[in-house]
């Protein structure tokens, strides 16, 4: 009884324990932003979740600037500045990113018209097809 | 007719397209796995070299980059903690001992993410750089550079502007291919 009660009490008490390590009221918009960052020493990780030196000085500038009150665009612009558009895990569209991005639609579209090009040449005749009969049995067989 | 339809053989007007679409992907993905995933295009070629102003390795006084304008200037990322630098310091020596004895550039080192006790260690045991290295502990310059390795040298022409970046160690024919972007015989 004791130690249901116990147990009670703590889960009871944890919203309240969660509290008390709340973080500072910036830290959601750092985090936020460092997601959307590439670690440049490592390959397809985040700021956020990498431990390399390097990504731990940059999220401490990241920290710095967000206290300084400057904008998404102006952070994202600082490391863009620095190391270019590979900085970023979803870089802007580019010409040529928008054309690797068009090609499935184009091919869909393209497969799209030869078939309904095959259809139309053999008009309802398509699933039809002649049963086999004795002669073309016989010409089969062994 | 009822006969002969079923024996035409399919068509096969689309299998060449195929073919040649399918072996121009397998190209495209063999050319791909060429590739170094890990090397990443430098966003300041082309552009002006972020300023600097770094407190002098073992010395006083401060490493500024001003100092330099006017004059190529090659600038060389290392650190005592990276093996890679052990290799190329021979070829820094003798780069350092040219630029002092000639003038026509200038060279400065940028000690990485290190402690001077380290740096010293290092120096004391590969040979000291005939040039001044600045002191960059949390990497905040490297950053400016947009260094993602060590070593990493940035070539920049006497206009200040980033001509080349090479990562990995520098060897002769590096420099051969690096030196006259920035106006400088190999």
């Amino acid at each position: 009884m004791i130690r249901l009660a116990l147990l009670a009490w703590l889960v009871l008490a944890l919203p309240v324990a969660a509290q008390i390590v709340a973080e500072a009221p910036d830290e959601a918009r750092v985090r936020a932003l460092a997601a959307t960052l590439r670690c440049p020493v490592c390959q397809s990780e985040s700021l956020l979740e990498s431990q390399a030196t390097t990504a731990r000085e940059m999220m401490v500038l990241l920290r710095e600037q967000v206290a300084e009150g400057r904008s998404d665009a102006e952070i994202v612009g600082f490391f863009r500045a620095r190391y270019g558009n590979f900085v970023t895990l979803a870089p802007p569209p580019t010409a040529a990113g928008r054309l690797i991005w068009a090609v499935p639609g184009l091919l869909l579209a393209a497969g799209a018209l030869v078939w309904l090009r095959a259809i139309r040449r053999r008009p309802g005749a398509a699933p039809s097809q002649a049963p086999l009969d004795e002669a073309r049995l016989r010409e089969m067989g062994p | 007719m009822t006969e002969a339809a079923p024996l035409t053989p399919p068509r096969r007007r689309w299998r060449l397209p195929l073919a040649l679409g399918l072996a121009l992907l397998l190209v495209l993905l063999g050319v791909g796995l060429t590739r170094d995933p890990s090397h990443v295009p430098s966003a300041l070629v082309g552009r002006a070299m972020p300023a600097f102003d770094l407190p002098v390795l073992g010395g006083e006084g401060a490493l500024v980059s001003a100092e330099a304008e006017g004059r190529p200037l090659i600038v060389n990322f290392w650190a005592s903690w990276c093996p890679s630098c052990r290799d190329e310091h021979p070829v820094l020596i003798d780069l350092g001992l040219r630029a002092r004895m000639g003038g026509e550039f200038a060279i400065a080192g940028v000690n990485s993410r290190d402690t001077p006790a380290n740096a010293r260690v290092f120096l004391d045991r590969e040979g000291h750089f005939p040039y001044a290295s600045g002191m960059d502990p949390r990497g905040r310059t490297g950053i400016d550079f947009g260094v993602y390795g060590m070593p990493e040298t940035f070539f920049v022409d006497a206009g200040g502007i980033v001509r080349a970046r090479h990562p990995g160690p520098l060897t002769p024919r590096v420099l051969e291919r690096y030196l006259p972007l920035i106006g400088v015989a190999p």
